[in-house]
C-alpha cells in the first residue's frame, strides 16, 4: 500500500464517520418530542459531521497531491464557519423555536428560560418590538 | 476508497429521508424549520462527497459559501417563526 492509497483510505473513513454523525442527528430528531430538543440534536451534524467531511476531502486531495494553498485556506475557513456560524444560527433558531411553541416535552427537567420569557404563542398584533 | 465515499453518500441520503419523513409526519412549524436546516447541511455534505468523487474544482468554494451563508436561511426562518418579532 502506497502513501496515496493509505491517505485515500483515511479520507474515505473520515467522510464515512462524518456522515454517521448526520445519521445520529437524524435519529435523534426522530426520537425527540419537541422542537427545542431537535435544535440541540442538530449540533453533531454541524459541529462534527460537516467538518469531518471537509477534512476528509482535504486529506483526499492532499494524498492525491493536488491540494493548492487557496483551497486549503478555503477548507480551514469553511471548517471554522461550520463551527462558529452554525452555532449562532442554532442559537437564533432555538430562541424562536422556544418562543413559537406552546408546550415543552414533559420529560424536560429544568427550563432556564422560564423566569425570563413566558411560554406563549406569538402575538400577531404585537408589532411594537419589530 | 470509492466504496467508502459512496457509503457516506448513502448514509447522508438516508438521513435526509428520515428528516423528510419527519416533516411529512407533522409536528409544529419550529420542527420543520430545524429539519430544513438539517436537510441543507445534508445537501452540502452530499455535494462535497460527489465533488470528491468527480474531482470538481469548485468544491471548497461551495463548502465555504454554504457554511458562511447557511445562516441566512436559518435567520429568515427564525424570524418567520416568531412572526417578525425578535
Amino acid at each position: 500500500m502506497t502513501w496515496t492509497d493509505a491517505g485515500q483510505l483515511v479520507a474515505g473513513l473520515l467522510m464515512l464517520l462524518g456522515s454517521l454523525f448526520f445519521a445520529v442527528t437524524a435519529i435523534g430528531m426522530w426520537r425527540s418530542r419537541d422542537a427545542i430538543s431537535r435544535v440541540n440534536n442538530l449540533s453533531p451534524a454541524t459541529g462534527a459531521g460537516l467538518p469531518l467531511i471537509i477534512i476528509g476531502a482535504v486529506v483526499h486531495d492532499l494524498a492525491a497531491g493536488d491540494l493548492t494553498v487557496p483551497d486549503g485556506v478555503k477548507a480551514v475557513l469553511a471548517i471554522g464557519a461550520a463551527l462558529v456560524v452554525s452555532s449562532v444560527a442554532s442559537n437564533m433558531l432555538a430562541r424562536s423555536a422556544y418562543r413559537s411553541q406552546t408546550s415543552l416535552d414533559p420529560r424536560t427537567l429544568s427550563n432556564a428560560l422560564e423566569p425570563f420569557e413566558e411560554l406563549h404563542a406569538p402575538d400577531e398584533d404585537d408589532q411594537t418590538r419589530r | 476508497m470509492t466504496g467508502l465515499v459512496v457509503a457516506a453518500v448513502v448514509v447522508l441520503l438516508l438521513s435526509s429521508a428520515v428528516g423528510t419523513a419527519l416533516i411529512v409526519r407533522g409536528g409544529d412549524d419550529a420542527t420543520r424549520a430545524v429539519v430544513g436546516d438539517l436537510l441543507f447541511f445534508c445537501a452540502t455534505g452530499v455535494f462535497i462527497l460527489v465533488g470528491v468523487l468527480s474531482s470538481t474544482s469548485v468544491l471548497y468554494d461551495v463548502a465555504l459559501l454554504a457554511t458562511l451563508c447557511g445562516i441566512l436561511a436559518t435567520a429568515a426562518l427564525a424570524r418567520m417563526l416568531t412572526r417578525g418579532d425578535r
